[in-house]
């Protein structure tokens, strides 16, 4: 049965930046009102796939449909599929999107210049980002994959800070490499796969095929019966380094982050909202849909690696955190640190390592947009970011000091905020890979467990300095006034998602577990 | 033991609705109505006392249950159990008499605040985390309370935020105790891959008779930095910034308590090597903390260096393997030592003077006796029972581990820190009540909110709040057949105590002044933590953002460059070189703007082709 609930998830931004763009851009009000209702729309789908999805391993919603079919001659014949669909692995992530885009629509209320072109990046961007979690066709994985680069260099270009071409540039550059890396080992892998339902000479994208071993022509490239090695490392040994370096990079993992805190500090508010609660979530999703499912054996190889990365992302970050001087950079690290859980529960190849990160992704994101909100508010206030430049603003800021305070601490994974759910079952993960497979040593473990208390040191120290003390600014323009009904309105449904979250994750675990059992069979009946 | 499930319902009507409504109603009720809140929520705490009473009474001799589904992930499961032994019962019934009469206390102490709501919010949400933490059934709960707890205390420490200090001081208690959580919840996290558990009930049943040391060890970690115990103790003096009613809160029935609470929920996963590291530790916290207080001059630091010591006494009774003494000398401690504190917030409040900091040092408070009557001899009555003399509580529960000592060399030292206990505080009464009065001020009179509570707990450091008799060790608390061989402790405990009172007394009539101490804070532990961890993260952290800046974005800036040239390099070779032979000047012009767009996009159109390459390359291979 073809289901079309998903498609309309992805048409309708772009329906509607179809139709933002043929208004004339005079009309300054009206293309944030699109952008809006495209997502409250959004959300209301999203909504009812929820309630449609039953919790359990398979695949929901799908539509399937031959896409392109060309004939190629001796090549064989050029194959790939409209192939969307959602499971315990998407869904959370979808909702995540739709709620972040949601607020993100909001927020871009800030934006004072060239309002048509900004909300058509938008939906752009939407489209492609929803197109990522759902696509089951590698090729078009990557189409959408590619198409959250141009916006997103765009709104950071053009709309940033004062060294916005310097940061999109190296947004820019930086993902695009790690594109490339990604594009070669999916051509790799349609070379050595064939469609099930065609002649043998068809190739496919197909990502479901792809994770059955069976499906690999024996010979080919990137098939588990090639002896085939290149320098150290065998074939698919370096097609899972590739896709661990490309997803690494938007993820982002040390040492690939540079660009991050360059881009957020640049980005306006809603941009850098995005790209901390949605993009750098596709990074994750890639490494735990496509590289692990793919390589399961090469994946357990070299999970020492990956649990390394995690480990040294989550305290390189926290340190650099730590020294940060702007709150928006800070919080940009942060999200380095914070991602880097993801690596270690996806290391550990346990139920609740695996889980903890689905999880963890989800409450970085609704923090994470909670904290550069704050960030951006500050600015509106204060016109600077500098942690130097105030201090004793709990006396002038209470309601700002308390979404602080909650953001804060939730974020540094106080029990009874989501932050705490996600990095326990990491954790969890970590030391049940331990002292059973292996697959995240023992120190690695204990070393994550060193970003909990750095997470604390940066968070409280910039509290202490900022908000306790006697009252002093040190700005220019200082229009100090506390949070607005609107502000309020931004932030207060994100605190209490983050809260209900945190005392009762259960249902979102419920979403995540059937995906859970189902991955963790391909990563156990696929190896050689 | 009788097995017997409680009521989710009346657990919640009891306890969770009214701190609730209390948590709610100081964010409802309007700023300039913010008289309401201290009413309301002390109205609030005494439901909530006396529904733990009531409860206690149904379940004072069965152990009971309860317990449903909360997290549960592929391969791990948790679920939320409530467990209530007489232990524990006791334990709330402690924290919520503590609370409540903290809660009425600060009614008056902190009448004209601007932050009473926050204030009074954040003590309702703090005793409904230490009741939740002693209440938990199996340790995850507990740890979920556990940092609730000291996520309070933070806010509390830091009441005062406009000072700079208090911000200092509620940062490094709560980053000194999250350094304790991790241990602690690496412990749990080591514990469960093991055990498949953290349900307190199975896991008795679980570890073997021996028990554990590593993860014995790391849960250790986490009672050392909650109890402050030798090395993570400083934050607990500095915590003084806090008003003095959260002090009392935070050393009597919270936070401090939640350590040896868990020390002694876990005993029996602690082996005999990590005992013997919890003694040790304990006896070294013990002997410092009386040091501590014997030197200091601030009466607040005093009586926190007080408890450092007496929590030292009781976590290394616990690492001699006796429970049941310290939980004793745990809930007796209690109320002499909220006594105590609130007695001391009564002198600060009565000497305060707008304008000014608050008078805390007891070289300036000499004779204060004579004006406040009624507390000078209710905080002699607590600090008589932390001295241990004969009629209180202090000396039973003392002799009670004492008496658990009895032929080891634990003995000795506790004997020793009786004595000093009994020297610092005849100490601090001395120069606070009786050495000639210095202050002439007349002082505001005692609000009856202050002084009731104060009575209470005076009344509490006596004898029959744990025994019916002053001169046996027998109680509700302490089984009788756990009461050792008492003999001659008891008498002779009580003899040396007042000997030593007297002894001080007799020595300060002839010498009036207090002594400047010239140890530096905390032992010099805070320097150690100061040039031992806090440069080195610091260090590190710098360096880490030089690394970012200067060596990955200079690699990445030195390959964008070099891209960038070669891309020159070509162009200049394509119009010099090959155009100039093939075409000659004529095309120079129009191939300088392709020179330009390969500057702007020599990367991209690079990486384009190393793309299209790949692509040529699989499909070679895949053809040969």
């Amino acid at each position: 049965m073809q289901d079309k609930l998903i498609t309309l998830l992805i048409l309708l931004p772009l329906l509607g930046a179809g139709i933002l763009l043929i208004i004339p851009a005079r009309h300054k009000e009206i293309f944030r009102r699109g952008a809006l209702l495209v997502t409250i729309l959004q959300l209301l789908i999203a909504l009812s796939m929820v309630s449609r999805f039953q919790p359990g391993s398979a695949m929901q919603l799908v539509e399937h449909r031959s896409w392109i079919n060309m004939d190629l001659g001796t090549w064989g014949i050029w194959k790939a599929d409209y192939w969307v669909g959602v499971d315990g692995l998407s869904l959370p992530l979808i909702l995540l999107s739709v709620v972040v885009l949601f607020f993100a629509a909001l927020a871009a209320r800030k934006i004072k210049f060239k309002q048509k072109g900004f909300f058509v990046l938008f939906l752009v961007l939407d489209a492609a980002v929803i197109g990522s979690f759902t696509a089951q066709d590698l090729l078009l994985f990557y189409l959408f994959f590619e198409f959250m680069l141009l916006p997103m260099y765009f709104m950071i270009g053009i709309w940033g800070g004062p060294r916005r071409e310097y940061a999109s540039m190296k947004f820019f550059l930086y993902t695009l490499f790690g594109s490339i890396l990604i594009l070669i080992v999916f051509i790799g892998l349609y070379l050595s796969g064939s469609d099930p339902g065609s002649a043998s000479l068809t190739h496919t994208f197909g990502l479901p095929y792809l994770q059955d071993i069976a499906r690999y022509t024996p010979g080919a490239v990137l098939s588990p019966d090639t002896p085939g090695t290149l320098g150290w490392f065998t074939w698919r040994e370096w097609a899972f380094l590739l896709l661990l370096t490309g997803f690494a990079i938007k993820l982002p993992a040390v040492p690939l982050h540079t660009w991050l805190p360059d881009a957020h500090v640049e980005a306006p508010t809603a941009v850098s909202v995005l790209l901390a609660a949605l993009l750098l979530k596709v990074g994750g999703y890639g490494i735990i849909r496509v590289a692990y499912p793919l390589f399961p054996a090469e994946a357990v190889h070299f999970s020492w690696l990956v649990a390394g990365l995690g480990v040294v992302s989550i305290l390189y970050g926290a340190f650099n955190s730590l020294a940060s001087k702007d709150l928006k950079r800070l919080i940009a690290y942060s999200s380095v640190s914070h991602m880097g859980f993801v690596l270690v529960g996806i290391a550990s190849v346990t139920g609740s390592g695996v889980t903890g990160a689905v999880f963890q992704m989800v409450s970085h994101g609704i923090l994470s947009a909670m904290l550069f909100l704050l960030a951006g508010m500050l600015e509106e206030r204060t016109g600077n970011r500098l942690i130097e430049n105030h201090s004793g603003l709990s006396s002038r800021l209470p309601h700002y000091t308390l979404f602080v305070l909650i953001a804060f601490f939730a974020s540094l994974g106080l029990p009874g905020f989501s932050g705490f759910i996600g990095e326990l079952f990491v954790l969890l993960g970590a030391f049940t890979a331990a002292t059973s497979t292996g697959y995240v040593s023992l120190t690695l473990a204990f070393a994550a467990l060193g970003g909990l208390i750095l997470a604390a040191g940066y968070f409280l120290w910039a509290i202490q300095r900022m908000f306790f003390g006697p009252f002093a600014i040190k700005a220019d323009q200082v229009r100090l006034k506390d949070l607005t009904f609107f502000d309020v309105g931004l932030l207060l449904p994100l605190s209490l998602f983050t809260l209900v979250l945190g005392v009762y994750p259960q249902p979102l675990l419920n979403l995540i577990n059937g995906f859970t059992v189902y991955w963790l069979q391909l990563m156990t009946t696929h190896q050689p | 033991m009788q097995t017997e499930t409680v009521d989710w319902s009346t657990l919640a009507l009891l306890i969770v609705l009214p701190l609730a409504i209390m948590l709610l109603a100081s964010g409802i009720i309007p700023a300039r109505r913010a008289w309401i809140v201290p009413i309301s929520s002390t109205l609030g705490m005494l439901w909530v006392t006396i529904g733990i009473f009531y409860l206690g009474s149904k379940t004072n001799t069965v152990a009971a249950f309860a317990s449903i589904p909360w997290m549960s992930v592929p391969g791990a499961s948790f679920s939320l159990s409530i467990r209530l032994t007489p232990l524990t019962i006791v334990m709330m019934e402690t924290i919520a008499v503590v609370s409540l009469a903290v809660h009425l206390y600060s009614a008056a102490y902190l009448a004209d605040d601007p932050k009473l709501k926050r204030y009074y919010a954040t003590l309702a949400l703090f005793t409904f985390s230490m009741l939740g933490l002693v209440s938990s059934g199996n340790l995850l709960q507990l740890f979920f309370f556990w940092e609730l707890v000291g996520f309070c205390s933070y806010q509390l420490i830091g009441h005062y935020r406009t000072r700079p200090s208090a911000g200092a001081a509620a940062t490094k208690a709560f980053l000194m105790n999250r350094v304790g959580d991790s241990l602690l919840l690496s412990g749990l996290l080591l514990l469960y891959a093991q055990t498949g558990t953290l349900d307190l009930e199975q896991l008795t049943h679980l570890i073997s008779a021996d028990g554990t040391t590593w993860v014995a060890l790391l849960i250790f970690g986490g009672v050392v930095a909650k109890s402050a115990q030798f090395p993570l103790f400083s934050w607990l003096p500095d915590a003084m910034e806090g008003p003095t009613p959260v002090s009392a809160l935070i050393h009597a029935a919270t936070m401090v308590a939640a350590g040896i609470f868990l020390l002694a929920q876990t005993h029996f996963i602690f082996s005999h090597a990590a005992l013997l590291v919890v003694g040790v530790t304990g006896a070294i916290t013990a002997l410092l903390g009386a040091w501590g207080a014997l030197i200091q001059t601030d009466i607040k630091k005093i009586l926190a260096y007080s408890t450092l010591s007496q929590l030292g006494l009781m976590t290394m009774t616990l690492g001699a393997g006796e429970t049941m003494p310290a939980m004793l000398h745990l809930y007796t401690h209690a109320f002499f030592k909220a006594g105590l504190f609130l007695g001391a917030g009564v002198v600060i409040h009565a000497l305060h003077q707008p304008g000014h900091p608050d008078m805390q040092d007891i070289r300036q408070m000499s004779g204060l006796r004579t004006q406040l009557p009624l507390t000078s001899w209710l905080f002699m009555l607590c600090a008589a029972s932390l001295a241990g003399l004969p009629l209180t509580s202090g000396l039973l529960s003392k002799d009670a581990m004492s008496a658990s000592l009895e032929g080891t060399p634990w003995l000795l030292i506790s004997f020793a820190v009786s004595a000093l206990t009994a020297w610092y505080t005849t100490r601090l009464v001395w120069f606070v009540w009786w050495n000639d009065p210095n202050i002439t001020s007349p002082g505001k009179p005692v609000p009856p909110a202050m002084s009731f509570p104060l009575l209470v707990m005076a009344a509490a450091s006596l004898w029959f709040i744990a025994f019916p008799l002053p001169w046996r060790l027998e109680s509700f608390i302490y089984p009788q057949e756990e009461i050792h061989a008492i003999g001659w402790l008891l008498p002779t405990a009580a003899v040396l105590n007042t000997a030593v009172v007297v002894a001080v007394i007799l020595y300060y009539r002839s010498h009036r002044q207090v002594k400047e101490s010239a140890i530096p804070s905390a032992f010099g532990i805070d320097l150690l933590i100061q040039a031992g961890v806090l440069f080195p993260v610091r260090q590190l952290a710098a360096w880490s953002q030089a690394i970012d800046r200067r060596i990955i974005d200079g690699v990445i800036h030195l390959t964008t460059y070099a891209t960038v040239t070669t891309a020159f390099l070509t162009g200049a070779a394509d119009r010099y070189i090959i155009d100039g032979l093939v075409n000659g000047a004529a095309k120079v012009a129009r191939y300088a703007g392709w020179l330009t767009r390969s500057l702007s996009g020599g990367n991209i159109q690079r990486y384009l082709g190393w793309t299209l390459a790949a692509l040529i390359i699989f499909l070679i291979w895949q053809n040969t």
